[in-house]
């Protein structure tokens, strides 16, 4: 019996070894959907529960990873519908989200000064985006999802999936050339 | 803005796929725990309270039936009832269980065959067969996806003790359900059958 038999039986040691291994993925996304960590622990809280009361409707342990961002997605975008005309503006986010460890020890510290940069940068423009697109961007870009579970995720259409990806990238390019000032040449 | 020396253009798929993830804040995953736990608890106290007017219910038929069988049994058939060994030294506790039975024995002398059933309420009756509450959690979601009134499920005041009382159309189903976590009930005709519930918490 793997662990989700077992967490769909009742086992509460076996829920808390998935929730383990997901509760940081389901922290990410609604942080990067949500644009605040206050929101995001709100969120995650509310998946972990939703995801405990109707784990017996996931139909098998290769479908959780996919069932719970499923999951996460919605009840972002809930939340971000009642909160609808509250949004924080995208220079508080980008300074919120800033906070980040951007540490590579193959790197100089010119390097990872660099890094971080482009990277509080990167988090900042993400902001900017529409939540779809920074659904889209964060689950195939940042978490390694296919394409295909991108599209069951997000209910759309493959070729929809493809064709607001590549919007929202170049979108997100145009971005963060113009918040840098142009000191960011980005390829493509 | 400064960049890599060695190359002037960034990568933005690269970007975003070496961007790290924020760390879970500290306290987090027991917070989420605790908030797990109280919504399995909630829902187990809702799911006492929506028995409890069954429960009631079901105790004032029984109170009411036991009466009456009592005074029938008594008159009529005091010493037919005593060759057949049939038990019957109910306190008026015991009295809601036989209750639960759909088929109280009809009046009159020859209904007193049916009188064989009431051995089910037998001392020997209330061993009862264990289930633990993590499985009662999946069995009642299950229960609560079959038609509508597939099970009338009474829990102990103090969760210690789950009645199932299984509308005839739907035995085999439950009985199967049941089956598959180990618990086989003392079926009886159409005596419903009663489960010891542990808690492992």
């Amino acid at each position: 019996m793997n662990v989700l038999e077992k967490a769909q039986k009742g086992n509460m040691a076996a829920f808390e070894e998935i929730l383990t291994a997901y509760e940081k993925f389901i922290y990410n996304f609604a942080r990067r959907l949500m644009g605040n960590t206050e929101d995001a622990e709100d969120i995650t809280q509310e998946v972990a529960i939703k995801i405990y009361r109707n784990l017996h409707n996931c139909r098998g342990e290769g479908l959780l990873r996919a069932w719970i961002a499923r999951i996460t997605h919605n009840a972002c975008m809930d939340a971000l519908r009642r909160k609808k005309g509250k949004y924080q503006d995208s220079l508080e986010m980008a300074e919120e989200l800033s906070g980040l460890e951007l540490v590579d020890d193959t790197e100089s510290p010119e390097e990872t000064l660099v890094r971080k940069e482009l990277g509080q940068y990167l988090e900042g423009a993400l902001m900017q985006l529409p939540p779809s697109y920074r659904a889209l961007i964060t689950l195939r870009d940042m978490d390694g999802y296919s394409y295909e579970e991108v599209a069951e995720i997000l209910s759309l259409p493959i070729g929809t999936v493809k064709s607001r990806l590549f919007r929202g990238r170049a979108k997100l390019k145009s971005i963060l050339t113009e918040q840098s000032g142009g000191d960011i040449r980005l390829k493509g | 803005m400064n960049k890599k020396s060695n190359d002037d253009f960034v990568n933005i798929e690269k970007l975003l796929e070496d961007l790290p993830g924020h760390e879970l804040p500290m306290g987090l995953h027991d917070k989420i725990m605790r908030g797990v736990q109280a919504d399995r608890r909630k829902r187990l106290g809702l799911r006492a309270i929506k028995s409890f007017g069954a429960v009631a219910a079901a105790a004032f038929v029984a109170v009411f039936w036991f009466g009456w069988w009592h005074q029938a049994t008594t008159e009529i058939g005091e010493s037919l009832a005593e060759s057949q060994a049939v038990s019957m030294e109910y306190s008026l506790d015991d009295a809601v269980l036989p209750s639960l039975s759909p088929s109280p024995v009809a009046g009159g002398a020859g209904d007193l065959a049916a009188m064989p059933t009431l051995r089910t309420y037998d001392a020997e009756f209330y061993e009862m067969p264990t289930i633990y509450l993590e499985d009662f959690d999946m069995i009642f979601e299950k229960i609560a996806q079959l038609p509508h009134d597939a099970a009338t499920i009474f829990m102990g005041e103090e969760e210690n003790f789950i009645i199932f009382h299984i509308n005839d159309g739907n035995r085999p189903q439950i009985e199967r359900l049941l089956a598959g976590y180990g618990i086989h009930p003392p079926v009886f005709g159409e005596m419903d059958f009663f489960v010891d519930l542990i808690k492992i918490q």
